[in-house]
Parts: structure tokens; C-alpha cells; sequence
């Protein structure tokens, strides 16, 4: 019988209609993609301080580690962001900002752009569009926010919610 | 249907037969309901409790989200009432059936059983 409705629902496209269990999956908060991004312009912070002779296999071995952990907070701030962006706005979200999907997009971009270099700028405007899109999604949550300095480097204005 | 939050009555991948509501009056505790929810999206859930104007859901699995969060929900948002369900993998003999009617107070007897025995069953 199942067989039978699938075969007509690739035909008829039936509605489909959720049963989720939302508990689990509701537990969202820009703030791990926001700590993600100031990560990379820390690290990129890390190797511009190093100025050692890239000859000696210390100078490698940090370079390397930071290049690598720089790559991977770039992609946590993807995947933070995606998931957000994905999972939790829907319409009425949408509705609120309509220019998420541009920030999400220019979120994902810019964070390519750190881990293709080692340019500060590219970072900082990557802190920015997070925080941007921090302070969007606190929003839809009726919470409102503050700009602080964050308590440790590299010390940028980062968006957090006022609970 | 896509999701774990009415199991063990409904599962992901199951079809849900329902019919149109032409009167709301009609809708009854125990009803499976299908609606367009203004937070959720297109959702299906038990009705736990019914006023002349709104009715009150709940999913089944202790995992769905509570029904305070789903809030009163006005009985136009409904447009179906599940009649039966033909489940996604069926095994004759057991409780899950090639095709099984909806029973108001299946469902009723159901939640009150799952809600007395705990959270640690209801994981769905």
C-alpha cells in the first residue's frame, strides 16, 4: 500500500507535513560563529607576530598549526552560520530581513576569502557581517543587544544579546 | 509526513490520510490535525484541547515541542483531520499495519499511557 502512494506521490507531489521534534534542535546562538571569527583574525594576528626565520622547524610548526586552525574556524563560521540561516529563520524571519540571505551570502564569501589569505581586513569585515547577522537573529527573538569589546584578543566590538 | 515528534503513532515517512475540515466545530480531542502554523510551518499534531475558537496541540514523543510553545491555535489554521495511516514499512500482525484507521480515543489513551509511564520511553 505504501509502494502504491509513493508511486503516486512522485506523480501528485503530495504535501508533506512535519512532525519535528523541535527540542533538540532549537538550541541556536550566533555567538559560536561570532567567537569562530574573531579565532581567525586572532590567528592571523599570531602569524604577523611571529616574524621568526621560516627556516627553523618551530617557526614552520607554528605557521602551519595557525594556517590550519585558521581554515578551520573559517569553515565553523560557515557551518554556524548555514545552520542558523537554515534552520531557524523561516518565513516570518524572513519576513523581518529580507537581506539575510545577501548577509549569509556575503558571510560565506568573506569567510573563504580569510582562509585564501592572511589580509586582517578580510577577517575584520568577516567579525562585522557576523555581528550583523547576530544582532538579525537576536532580533527575531524579541532580545536586544549590546556591543562590548570582547574580553579577550583580539579585543573587537562583538554583538551580544542582553538577556 | 517527515519527522519523529508523533512517534510511536505516526513515523517519518508515513502517509497521512486526512479529510478537509468544513466545520470547524467538527474538530475533536484526540483529532491528528494537519495546519499551517505561523512559527513551525506545515506541521501535524494531536489535539489536546478544544474552545470555540482554538484548539490546543501537542506532538506525542516527549521530544516534540511543548504544546505551550505551539501556542492556541485558531481552528482556521486546520485543514485536515487525519482518517488513517498507511505506514512506511508494514508488518502484518504487528501494530503497524499496511493501513490503519484513526481513533480519537486511540490517541487519547495513547498520550495518557506514554505521558504516565515517563520521558524514558518516549524518545521517538
Amino acid at each position: 500500500m505504501h509502494r502504491f502512494f509513493s508511486k503516486i506521490d512522485e506523480t501528485v507531489h503530495f504535501e508533506k507535513y512535519s512532525a519535528h521534534c523541535d527540542i533538540p534542535c532549537k538550541i541556536y546562538d550566533p555567538i559560536i560563529s561570532q567567537i569562530a571569527a574573531l579565532s581567525v583574525v586572532r590567528l592571523i594576528d599570531i602569524i604577523a607576530e611571529a616574524e621568526m626565520d621560516m627556516s627553523s622547524h618551530e617557526a614552520l610548526n607554528l605557521v602551519t598549526r595557525c594556517v590550519a586552525r585558521k581554515e578551520e574556524e573559517a569553515e565553523k563560521v560557515k557551518t554556524e552560520i548555514r545552520t542558523i540561516w537554515g534552520d531557524y529563520f523561516k518565513a516570518p524571519q524572513f519576513e523581518k530581513y529580507p537581506g539575510v540571505h545577501g548577509l549569509v551570502h556575503s558571510i560565506m564569501m568573506k569567510a573563504s576569502a580569510c582562509k585564501q589569505s592572511t589580509d586582517r581586513n578580510n577577517a575584520l569585515e568577516l567579525v562585522d557581517l557576523v555581528n550583523e547577522f547576530a544582532a538579525a537573529f537576536w532580533d527575531t527573538k524579541g532580545v536586544s543587544v549590546e556591543r562590548k569589546v570582547s574580553p579577550y584578543p583580539p579585543s573587537l566590538p562583538t554583538v551580544y544579546p542582553v538577556l | 509526513m517527515c519527522g519523529r515528534s508523533m512517534s510511536p503513532l505516526l513515523h517519518d515517512g508515513d502517509y497521512l490520510l486526512v479529510r478537509n475540515v468544513l466545520q470547524s466545530s467538527g474538530i475533536r480531542d484526540g483529532n491528528i490535525v494537519t495546519l499551517k502554523h505561523p512559527r513551525f510551518g506545515k506541521i501535524v499534531k494531536a489535539v489536546i484541547g478544544v474552545t470555540p475558537e482554538t484548539v490546543k496541540l501537542t506532538g506525542i514523543s516527549r521530544l516534540s515541542t511543548p504544546a505551550d510553545a505551539l501556542g492556541d491555535i485558531k481552528k482556521q489554521s486546520i485543514d485536515g483531520v487525519g482518517v488513517a495511516v498507511i505506514p512506511r514499512s508494514s508488518r502484518h500482525g504487528s501494530e503497524r499495519a499496511w493501513f490503519r484507521f484513526l481513533k480519537n480515543d486511540d490517541v487519547q489513551n495513547l498520550l495518557a499511557r506514554l505521558r504516565s509511564k515517563g520521558p524514558s520511553i518516549m524518545v521517538g
